[in-house]
This record gives C-alpha cells, structure tokens and sequence, in this order.
C-alpha cells in the first residue's frame, strides 16, 4: 500500500500552496496559474478550501470531506 | 518511505516503529520534527522550521503524490477513511454488502455502504454525531439516499430486503431485475414502515401512518411499522398508535413502535 501523509486543517493553505493552488473570492480552489479554473473532485464538484480533505495520484484527484467522497477515497487506498 | 528519504537531512528521530507522517502547524519550536507520544507518528510543524525547510518539506509532499502515488488526506477526514475501511471488515457488514452488492441497483451501493457507516456510528455515540453524515447523503443522493439510509437505520436490510431477496433467489423464475422491482417499492414507498422525525406534529404521524395502512393493504401488507428516533418522537408515536383507528376495509393491522 502507498504511503498516507495527514495534514492539520491549520496547514490546508500550505498544502494547497505546494500544488501551484489558492482561493478564488467566494473560497472555491482554484490553478494559481489560471484562476479562472476550478480544481474539480472526481465526480466533477467545484470544492471550497472548507470541503477539500484530500489528494491522491491519477492525475490528481482531489476529496471532499463529505461521507460518500471519503468512501470514494477509501476504495482508492 | 520515499518522502521521509527526501528529509532525512531533517529528520532526526527514531523511526523504527513509525507507522504514519502527520504535517500540523502547532509552533514548537523548540522541535519542529518530532514523534508523538506513542512514537507512531512523525510531526512536522511547518511554522516551526525555516522558510528554506518548509519549501523542501512542501516540494517532498507535491512529489510524494505526484510520483509515488502517495495519498495526501486532511486529519480528521483521515480517522473517518480508516474507520470505513476497518468497518467494512467486519463480518457482520462483509454480509450485508456481499448479499446485496450483485442485485441492488449499482447507484445504490455506495449509498448502502454510507448508511452502514452511519448506523454503526450512531449506536456508537450521541444522535447529533451522525446528523452531519446523513446531511451529506441528502446533498449526494437527494430523497432516495434519506430512504435507503432510513431504511438500513430502522434495520430493514437485514429484517426485510435481504430476506426477500433468499426468498425470491429460490423461485425457479428468480431474476435480478424481478427483485429490483420489489426493491424499488420498499425503498420509494418504504410502504410498510413510517419513518418519525422531530419535526413531525401528532396529527401528521396519524396521517401518515394512515396513509400506509391504505398502501399496505393494496400490496397485502397487514402491518405497520412506526419508527421514531429521540425520547419526544417516541412519546408522540406511541400516544398516536395508541389512539389509531384503522380505516375502513383495511381490517386488523399489526402495528408495532420503535424508536
């Protein structure tokens, strides 16, 4: 099995730093390159920095903190 | 671990029985890298190193997810993965999803696997810890995710839809799809049961309850079943079943009361 690495919910906006990511003004993420473009959860949600609980490989798939999505993330483990 | 190889420079503690990397922001910095007490998590505290070690930290975890496949997941989210993943282990769930899992629809299984999740965390704890969780099955799965969910709270995977599905697997005709048919009624109708919330006036559990009396009858059912959660619905359910009349050519219905 892969490795799993948690963050602290203080530490999100350095995580989402560390992928070229920020906030756009209503707190949606958002491609610091093009901040016109939400990032987009596997299931094609918009995600605000409040619901974003994680990342995993392929291309880069980005978690909800919602009950379904965390299931999601456990079969993808 | 690939990530702790790229900061070994920074890493100066005993590892030997490490079982996770946990990154917080607490200032302590004193040690910005340290093992927790039970020495199975390593913490990095981002505030508590240089601007040059926080950006070598931060470049380890990009490359971390982005090459070795390593899964990146926020705290508290990260106990709530661990614990699905553990509960779907467990025997008595491993036979729920297995007896279902080729003959309900497929869009209905994640919504089953969450709803088993919640039950077991209600019998774990207070009603206001799984309220926020059944929030988060509405918004995905709309009026159909709350019935399924109800419906596996009330026990009704295992008192109804599982034994009609043995039941039916019998026939000689037994078809996934004839008992999606019977599936799909218990679940949009959930004819047989009325499901109390606190919002609910005595008056409208009388209608209600009424109202699937009449529906049972068409379908043969000759029971009703009223389930409330909390101590108020409980008193209001009984007090209305108490003083139910059935309605006319419905004859006599079992009623039971549960909460």
């Amino acid at each position: 099995m892969s490795e799993t690495i948690t963050f602290d919910k203080a530490a999100k906006h350095y995580i989402l730093e560390a992928f070229g990511l920020g906030l756009d003004k209503e707190g949606y993420i958002v491609e610091r390159d093009n901040p016109s473009q939400k990032v987009l959860t596997v299931d094609g949600d918009e995600i605000t920095e409040g619901e974003f609980a994680g990342i995993k490989k392929g291309s880069l798939l980005f978690f909800k903190s919602d009950l379904p999505s965390l299931i999601e993330l456990a079969d993808r483990l | 671990m690939a990530f702790l190889e790229k900061l070994k420079h920074l890493i100066k503690v005993d590892l030997r029985n490490l079982i996770n990397v946990r990154i917080n922001i607490t200032v302590n910095k004193d040690s910005p890298v340290s093992l927790g007490s039970d020495k199975r998590v390593l913490n990095i505290d981002l505030e508590g190193l240089p601007a040059a070690e926080k950006g070598k930290v931060l470049e380890a975890i990009k490359d971390t997810v982005e090459k070795d496949g390593s899964a990146l997941i926020e705290t508290s989210a990260e106990k709530i993965v661990r614990e699905i993943k553990h509960s779907e282990q467990l025997p008595e769930m491993q036979k729920i999803l297995e007896a279902l899992r080729d003959y309900i629809p497929s869009s209905d299984l994640p919504i089953l696997r969450a709803a088993l999740y919640i039950r077991k965390k209600f019998k774990e704890g207070p009603i206001g810890s799984v309220k926020p969780l059944k929030d988060d099955i509405f918004r995905k799965y709309g009026d159909r995710g709350a019935k399924i969910s109800n419906l596996c709270s009330a026990g009704y995977i295992e008192s109804m839809i599982i034994p009609l599905l043995e039941d039916m697997k019998s026939d000689l005709d037994f078809s996934r799809e004839r008992f999606q048919q019977s599936y799909e009624t218990i679940v949009v109708e959930s004819g047989f049961a009325v499901f109390v919330h606190a919002a609910m006036s005595k008056e409208q559990i009388r209608r209600e309850a009424l109202e699937k009396i009449k529906t049972g009858y068409k379908y043969g059912q000759r029971r009703l079943h009223i389930h409330g959660i909390g101590k108020a619905n409980i008193e209001n359910v009984r007090e209305v079943a108490d003083q139910l009349t059935c309605p006319p050519k419905t004859g006599p219905i079992a009623m039971r009361v549960s909460g």
